[in-house]
């Protein structure tokens, strides 16, 4: 890796933007016709199945709610940290990462420990119906996308502990979490708020 | 600098590193390469078993359920097995970075990564013949409910390998895709602008976008799938108590399918495009034009799913609007054609064997693309829908731009790889062999669809209407048996050449994109002490006035590093 890296920088980049910024990119507008599909497959089973509304009343908005604003809390803070980071700030920058991580594990803590039992509990489990399978289909593949992310800000922040200093890792890492950010955006309302 | 220090590094890496798991591009190329052909020699013997069983049904060579999982693991493995490999693959990996004057791809190790994700996955795909119940048999395209539901086809384990299976091949292809995408685009020699380079740059890149911006739903799809099979959710399959949508997944799979074919056909036109202009020894004609009109070709591409589906119950004034679009997209394939044509048009044609296997390739596939016209009018289809017609149409296609341009490539790119030649006589008839017989296979195939041979069925002996043409049917199969022996004499060439093949010199072709410029194998990160300033656009050749005793301006030239670099 290290010679790659090495010959990388030989290069001139005529577009001007960064190889992992551009292959991040890539990999969102991917992501974004993975997440596509589901939201499609949600408005499908809403148009043409019954029972949809009074399903979706039976979720806990204020979990929902909730999350949201870790979502975005946590959303602004690498955007912080990566500003910090370009500044020479890295104290800083460390201490928004860990923010960043913290509402992250408050977001699947509340999700998987607390709003899932609690359903699965109510007998909202996955063989409810069109409304519980999408629900559980849809945010489980949102949470395993906050893992994900919150696996890679952990592995970022073990690094920069070090002598390491994360430039373009931490630009393209946070445009993922913005981009897992802004699916939970078109999934709140869908499932919590209609 | 940097390149001297890397080359040193080189040296001191082990076999592993050198053969197994490299981060060369060149040798990740090669691992793609390999792979796909023992899949695609797999996969042909595939056909030959269930063709004979076909036959001869008395014999019962298979009974009728694994006669359908060979069918569908055919189609199964020869798309996704042997065409992404090798259209993405092996053209990407090989062709990218010599042609574009780069050391190697943007990421190394996610290329690396790449080939062993897919090898993983095609360990994971071959696990399913020895499983209980052996590999899945709903069909290539896997059409729920006889995919979500195991008691139908009898398959329970064959089936959730193939799914986790196809999902490790795309997570492969995804990556590697990345990696064609970012590296043409940030690491171009000097003087290598956007519309300077190669044609099968730019089509590797299109594919690559195109199966990225369609794959998604499909992933998506996959799982619905397994939940759907393993937990008895009620995504697709329907009960009485319980509701799903059939039919979805039929969107969610030809959604990703129609470009997908593209991303299997646009790469192979590429080649094409690119021993064309060296055979007639003339630019090649409207290169903006190929471009832009692939591009076109990809946009509509995602418009024209539920052609697939025209008797599945779709709404008949949405088959009509399909409909449209399909024709439509006839149009730059049109273009991209004539504009081949016109290259050969004039010129002094070299008749060695790449040109006669993209020649050949080019054939085909405009024959491919004719009848998809007919079946792309919702009235003929739903004649043809489900036939032998379709097999046929789709054949001329795909063989045209997987099987034959691959063997051109192979045959061109050879001294880039093994820095030998391929034998031309062997390879000369390999090229004629293989076109005569796969016409001989195929083309009574668009007369047996007319008369009502539907695909996937195990015997037609209990069918009276159709035993006036059984014996065309023999006479494919019988041929069919011929096709898939003479690839052996590919087999032969490509390891005999490999081993004793003539030694190649840096541009055996007299060709001008700038990988020729690169001694034949090319060292490690390509370029030695040396980096490569493109000054011309990539097809400089001149049939009538050749300067300096060559026909032709080679597209960069080699400077040596300085400091400054």
């Amino acid at each position: 890796m290290a010679h790659a890296q090495a010959h990388s920088v030989e290069h001139v980049e005529p577009t001007g933007i960064g190889a992992p910024k551009l292959g991040m990119w890539l990999f969102l507008s991917g992501e974004v016709v993975l997440f596509g599909g589901v939201i499609m497959t949600i408005v499908l089973f809403r148009v043409s199945f019954p029972g949809w509304k009074e399903a979706s009343e039976h979720t806990n908005p204020i979990i929902g709610s909730v999350n949201t604003f870790n979502l975005l809390t946590s959303s602004m803070l690498v955007a912080l940290a990566h500003k910090m980071s370009a500044t020479g700030n890295h104290g800083l920058s460390k201490l928004c990462i860990l923010g960043c991580l913290a509402f992250g594990i408050l977001f699947l803590a509340l999700k998987w420990v607390i709003e899932w039992p609690m359903e699965i509990m109510k007998g909202y489990t996955i063989h409810e119906g069109p409304f519980w399978q999408l629900y559980y289909a849809a945010t489980g593949l949102h949470a395993i996308h906050v893992l994900i992310g919150l696996i890679a800000f952990t592995v970022i922040l073990i690094l920069y502990m070090g002598k390491w200093r994360p430039n373009f890792t931490l630009e393209a890492t946070a445009l993922y979490w913005h981009f897992v950010d802004i699916v939970w955006l078109f999934l709140w309302p869908l499932f919590y708020l209609s | 600098m940097a390149a001297h220090a890397a080359a040193v590094h080189h040296a001191e890496m082990g076999w592993i590193r050198t053969y197994i798991f490299s981060t060369d591009h060149k040798m990740i190329a090669k691992q793609y390469l390999l792979n796909g052909l023992f899949f695609a020699l797999f996969g042909g013997i595939i056909a030959l078993v269930f063709r004979s069983h076909l036959a001869m049904p008395e014999q019962e060579l298979l009974d009728p359920a694994r006669y359908n999982a060979y069918v569908t693991m055919h189609g199964t493995l020869m798309i996704f097995w042997v065409a992404m490999p090798i259209l993405l693959g092996f053209f990407g990996n090989l062709t990218i970075p010599l042609m574009i004057g780069a050391r190697d791809m943007a990421f190394p190790l996610l290329n690396m990564m790449s080939y062993w994700t897919f090898f993983i996955s095609s360990v994971v795909i071959m696990a399913s013949f020895f499983v209980p119940g052996g590999p899945f048999a709903g069909g290539w395209t896997a059409y729920a409910p006889l995919s979500a539901n195991s008691e139908l086809t009898g398959v329970n384990w064959g089936i959730n390998l193939w799914a986790i299976g196809l999902a490790l091949e795309f997570t492969a292809v995804l990556m590697g895709g990345i990696n064609f995408i970012v590296t043409p685009f940030v690491l171009r020699a000097r003087g290598m602008s956007l519309m300077r380079l190669p044609i099968i740059v730019w089509m590797v890149v299109i594919a690559s976008l195109l199966f990225m911006m369609s794959v998604g739903p499909l992933i998506a799809g996959t799982f619905m799938l397994l939940f759907d099979k393993n937990v008895g959710t009620h995504f697709y399959l329907v009960s009485a108590d319980k509701i799903g949508d059939p039919l979805l997944w039929q969107h969610l799979f030809w959604f990703f399918g129609h470009p997908e074919v593209y991303v299997i056909l646009i790469p192979g036109l590429g080649v094409i495009s690119e021993i064309f202009p060296a055979a007639a020894r003339k630019p090649l004609h409207g290169y903006k034009h190929i471009i832009f009109w692939t591009i076109f070709a990809g946009l509509l591409s995602f418009m024209v799913w539920a052609h697939h589906m025209f008797v599945a119950g779709l709404n008949p004034l949405a088959a009509v609007g399909f409909s449209i679009t399909t024709i439509i997209i006839s149009v730059p394939f049109l273009v991209i054609v004539v504009a081949m044509g016109l290259t050969l048009w004039g010129g002094s044609l070299r008749f060695n064997a790449a040109f006669l296997y993209a020649f050949f390739a080019y054939v085909i596939f405009i024959v491919g693309g004719l009848t998809g016209l007919q079946l792309g009018a919702t009235v003929a289809d739903i004649q043809l829908h489900e036939t032998y017609f379709v097999v046929a149409h789709f054949h001329y296609v795909i063989f045209a731009s997987v099987i034959l341009a691959t063997f051109a490539a192979v045959q061109w790119w050879f001294p880039k790889m093994f820095g030998r030649l391929m034998h031309e006589g062997v390879a000369k008839v390999h090229a004629i062999s293989t076109f005569l017989l796969f016409n001989i296979v195929f083309t009574p195939m668009f007369i047996l669809g007319f008369a009502g041979y539907t695909r996937r069925y195990a015997s037609y002996d209990h069918i009276p209407l159709l035993q006036g043409y059984a014996w065309l049917n023999d006479f494919v199969s019988i041929a069919g048996v011929l096709l898939i022996l003479v690839q052996f004499l590919f087999v032969f060439n490509f390891f005999y050449s490999m081993i004793a093949g003539k030694r190649a010199t840096a541009n055996p072709w007299e060709a001008t994109t700038l990988e020729w410029s690169a001694p034949s194998p090319p060292p490690h990160l390509n370029w030695g002490d040396t980096i490569p300033v493109v000054e011309r656009d990539p097809y400089e050749y001149a049939p009538e006035v050749p300067e300096n005793g060559a026909d032709y301006e080679p597209q960069g030239r080699l400077m040596t590093l300085t400091a400054r670099d």
